[in-house]
């Protein structure tokens, strides 16, 4: 059976039998906190008390958790790096020029922070994502009252995922092992043909399902019971204190 | 292409997410019209949105030899029409940022207004205004210009928050579209041709589910299927 490495870990780390409500607070509240701050220091308070949380916490394994923090990485680089530049007439005090473009020093403080804040904002999302499975996350929007209609497609792609990605592995192996990927034209060829033996895979096993469950009787969602978990006050009062004691803090800073 | 997560000031981020908000509404709507006409619809939708996941978890390799995430979002609206893309889309990018870490929560209205909303309703504009064009370059238009657009739409977003101190918004606009240019115009075109693919596939052998999907539905001269 295919995996995701950040699904793994959000069904096997110590936080799995959490409430998903405690979790939720702490992520979403320390992401909100990175994002509409402007001090560097709250970011680096975030990016410390999300990394604490997810590897001695919860113990997700490093690797996953570094892989998820780095995976935006080239988006965010080259992205910082455009606007840490500015392009027409030169400014005054330009540090470095280069033609029409140059760098200054506002241009290199904002690429400073949008850094900053995308570094601390993926790690808190990233404590979310590897404590929390998406099913658990599902049954959570259920309660608040996103549409059953929306919930219900989303569980049904969350089964799809994997079934997929077998499908995906075993096709890719079959056509490696056959030099399809040797060459440009055979590797665009090559994906060309995995695409729609995917699809098809996809279309055939929906319709099957659809027919097993009719026989059945089944035709509404495929609900199931919710695991009960209880919400931890004792966690949720650490959090809070800790959430508005940062908050006051890069307020003080500010 | 994905706004990271953080990577937008919070007013952005929740301006996005407000413009993206009615359109998402609009295809929650529509998918529990076609759910309630046609009850199969619901699992095939469902297996729709984990092919779009999956196929955007592959690595294209481009022309130019770098390699980028095809938006799958293209095939889709043509498909099943932009409404039901814009919710299915959003899906997909909600499990994009949990379960690969592209994308983002907070950015994700953006990225849902660049990649569910505007690149599905452009493409399928184009599609649709090329109705008596062959099939093939209808689709391959089609997916193309979904895929334009939203690299058009995601600069723009970049610019916006990040106008250039000294040319301004414009020149922000060029420098985001020139940088992510090398990735995206490649994709946009082994995008097309794959697009091109599967719509074949589809119609060779799903033509009684896609009925009332559209023209890619309607019982047409049975074209060659998947040659290769």
């Amino acid at each position: 059976m295919a995996r995701l490495a950040i699904d793994d870990a959000a069904w096997g780390n110590r936080w799995r039998q959490r409430s998903t409500a405690e979790k939720a607070l702490l992520a979403l509240g320390l992401l909100v906190l990175a994002v509409t701050s402007r001090e560097v220091v709250t970011g680096a308070a975030v990016l410390v008390l999300a990394v604490g949380c997810a590897l001695v916490g919860a113990r997700v394994p490093w690797r996953t958790y570094l892989r998820v923090v780095l995976a935006p990485l080239s988006f965010v680089v080259l992205g910082a790096a455009s606007v840490a530049v500015t392009v027409g007439a030169r400014p005054d005090g330009a540090l470095l020029a280069l033609g029409p473009v140059a760098v200054t020093d506002g241009t290199l403080t904002t690429a400073g922070q949008v850094l900053a804040r995308a570094l601390a904002a993926t790690s808190a999302m990233a404590l979310l994502a590897t404590t929390t499975p998406v099913s658990d996350l599902l049954t959570g929007m259920r309660r608040l009252r996103v549409p059953e209609v929306v919930v219900d497609v989303a569980e049904v792609m969350y089964r799809f995922v994997f079934l997929l990605l077998d499908t995906v592995a075993t096709v890719r192996e079959a056509q490696t092992a056959r030099l399809g990927y040797a060459t440009g034209p055979a590797a665009r060829r090559s994906l060309g043909m995995l695409g729609s033996a995917v699809l098809r895979q996809a279309w055939t096993r929906a319709q099957r399902l659809d027919a097993g469950l009719a026989g059945r009787g089944g035709s509404g969602p495929l609900r199931t019971l919710p695991a009960l978990r209880p919400v931890s006050v004792p966690f949720v009062a650490v959090t809070c204190t800790g959430l508005v004691a940062l908050t006051a803090a890069s307020v003080v800073l500010a | 292409m994905h706004i990271a997560e953080g990577f937008l000031p919070p007013l952005h981020a929740a301006g996005w997410t407000v413009v993206a908000a009615p359109f998402v509404v609009h295809g929650a709507r529509e998918v529990r019209r076609v759910v309630t006409e046609r009850p199969d619809a619901r699992l095939l939708l469902g297996a729709a949105g984990a092919f779009t996941f999956v196929l955007s978890a592959l690595k294209l390799p481009s022309v130019t030899g770098s390699s980028s995430h095809p938006t799958g979002t293209g095939v889709g609206a043509i498909v099943f029409r932009p409404p039901v893309m814009a919710l299915l889309g959003t899906v997909v990018l909600l499990f994009q940022a949990l379960l690969l870490a592209h994308g983002g929560l907070t950015t994700l209205g953006a990225n849902v207004f660049s990649m569910a909303v505007v690149g599905p309703w452009a493409g399928y504009g184009c599609y649709r205004l090329l109705a008596r064009a062959p099939l093939g370059v209808a689709v391959f238009v089609g997916v193309a210009v979904a895929d334009l657009a939203t690299y058009v739409t995601t600069s723009l977003q970049l610019a916006l928050a990040f106008p250039d101190p000294t040319s301004g918004l414009l020149g922000a606009l060029l420098r985001f579209l020139g940088i992510f240019a090398v990735t995206q115009v490649p994709l946009a075109v082994v995008e097309g041709i794959l697009g091109v693919l599967l719509v074949r596939a589809l119609r060779s052998w799903a033509g009684p589910e896609l009925a009332g999907f559209g023209r890619v539905g309607e019982p047409g001269p049975r074209e060659e299927t998947v040659d290769a």
